[in-house]
């Protein structure tokens, strides 16, 4: 059995899907959930390769649009985008985390380093905890973020993306000009 | 698919005030039909429609609004209209009504509105949706009054695909259940889903008219997203959540990119990397793709701009 992947959610029990078995190298072999769970609000996200443990509040819109973020006063909390998919549900749900806070490293500050096949837990308000394996992680400019494909995209599977900022810091615009996003998909045990 | 992309509303260019060649989106979905039903099976179900489709902002239309008994009223959302229009409808028929509203003035090209109307049916209290899409901006001279579509290439006229080239034959997404979808395409028409079981079949049923009938798995997600699309004239989105009577343009899509971070940690001015020391992270990836979407809006508060229609 892989490391991190010790709950047992019902969608371990789904038919095995051998299409949806795939190797990952030093994090093993992944098997991909063939079914999802029902609705429920995320409570607690859990990072073993980055150390992480954190709350995950809701995140809704704020007036112009844009998605609101966790505190700056709570580096260590996470957020979740609540018009979207909840973790374990079929479709993409989206949790976001800062990198950095009130001159601390935060949550999401090692996002970065995640690799194909490290695992992301996440407890849910029903008590059960969907666990999700890495596909992959990428950095794209602030300017070209895919929001259709991180908030939107058609699944027919569960799907959880990690959000964070990332590159450089522009001090002009007080932002960073990057994203930080991981690729996760819901797995069996 | 189409090629398109999207953004919000908020992020929209300026419209330039020019002579908006609108194609006010009219097609709101039928509501409550028999799931097994097919495109356009909901005979007598509550419509509302515009005239004319094509408009400038700001200028009056007529609401056409059928299958009420009682008058129709604005009901909470309203995007398109100035406030309090349309202020009263005029029966027509027994169930048959029309209104005068002002548009506002600020509608922009490109973008989609919605506004809500209420009414009792016969079989109760129902909410009517009103999909306005705008084509992003103008390239032809504007079709001659009463033509409410772009046609199939012919005299010079550009088609432009948007929600009022679709007709859905319920608003209630159930598990199992079906979705009639009657498109009005010059090419061909198409429909995906991830919830579909398999992706329906679209027969020509007549000059430019497209119906397909989508069926639904058994278990669904709380956010259904269906996209139908026109061959080379983009697509349009529908969300809906299953059970719920309402059908919406497109899924809610934050505006921009998320700020993570107040840079605290990041060493040195601008250009001081936080995290990754400068170089170019090798884990940079392809995130620039743009979606073969085109959509609009969201349910309730947000629309969204699809660009790349023709």
């Amino acid at each position: 059995m892989l490391s991190g992947c010790g709950n047992d959610g019902p969608y371990a029990d789904g038919p095995t899907d051998p299409g949806a078995t795939k190797s990952t190298g030093a994090a093993g072999t992944v098997r991909y959930a063939t079914s999802s769970l029902g609705r429920s609000e995320p409570v607690t996200i859990r990072i073993p390769r980055l150390g992480v443990t954190a709350p995950v509040t809701d995140l809704g819109l704020r007036p112009d649009g844009t998605i609101e973020v966790p505190s700056l006063d709570r580096p260590n909390l996470a957020g979740w985008w609540k018009e979207g998919a909840t973790p374990g549900e079929e479709g993409p749900s989206v949790i976001l985390g800062h990198v950095d806070a009130r001159g601390r490293a935060a949550v999401f500050n090692r996002l970065k380093d995640l690799r194909e096949g490290d695992r992301v837990m996440v407890v849910r308000k029903d008590g059960r905890t969907a666990t999700f394996a890495v596909q992959r992680v990428e950095r794209v400019a602030k300017t070209a973020f895919p929001g259709e494909r991180i908030y939107a995209e058609d699944l027919d599977y569960a799907a959880l993306r990690l959000v964070t900022c990332g590159g450089d810091f522009d001090r002009g615009t007080g932002h960073y000009v990057d994203n930080v996003i991981a690729y996760t998909r819901l797995v069996r045990d | 698919m189409g090629s398109s992309s999207v953004r919000r509303i908020a992020a929209a260019g300026s419209a330039s005030g020019a002579v908006l060649v609108g194609a006010l989106a009219a097609g709101a979905s039928p509501a409550l039909a028999d799931p097994s039903a097919g495109a356009g099976a909901a005979a007598g179900a509550p419509t509302v429609s515009i005239a004319p489709k094509r408009f400038t902002p700001g200028e009056n239309v007529t609401v056409r609004i059928g299958g009420c008994t009682s008058e129709p009223s604005v009901g909470g959302q309203n995007e398109v209209f100035v406030q309090g229009d349309p202020s009263g409808f005029d029966r027509n028929g027994e169930t048959s009504w029309s209104g005068i509203g002002s548009t506002l003035p600020g509608l922009k090209p490109g973008n989609s509105y919605i506004t809500k109307f209420t009414c009792m049916t016969a079989s109760g209290p129902r909410t009517l949706t009103l999909f306005a899409t705008l084509p992003e901006k103008h390239t032809t001279p504007p079709p001659p009054p009463g033509d409410g579509h772009g046609g199939g290439g012919g005299g010079g006229k550009r088609f432009h695909f948007g929600f009022d080239d679709v007709d859905l034959s319920t608003r209630t997404v159930v598990p199992g259940g079906r979705l009639g979808m009657k498109v009005h395409c010059p090419t061909e028409a198409s429909a995906t889903s991830s919830s579909f079981v398999e992706d329906p079949r679209f027969e020509e049923t007549g000059e430019d008219t497209w119906e397909a009938t989508g069926r639904f798995g058994r278990s669904l997600p709380s956010v259904v997203r269906v996209t139908i699309g026109c061959a080379e004239h983009g697509t349009v989105v529908f969300t809906t959540r299953p059970g719920r009577d309402e059908v919406s343009p497109g899924p809610t899509i934050p505006r921009g990119a998320p700020d993570t971070g107040d840079g605290s940690t990041a060493s040195g001015g601008s250009g001081a990397v936080a995290g990754s020391r400068g170089a170019r992270a090798p884990y940079v990836g392809a995130g620039a793709a743009a979606f073969a979407l085109a959509g609009t809006g969201l349910v309730l508060r947000r629309r969204r701009v699809a660009r790349g229609r023709s």
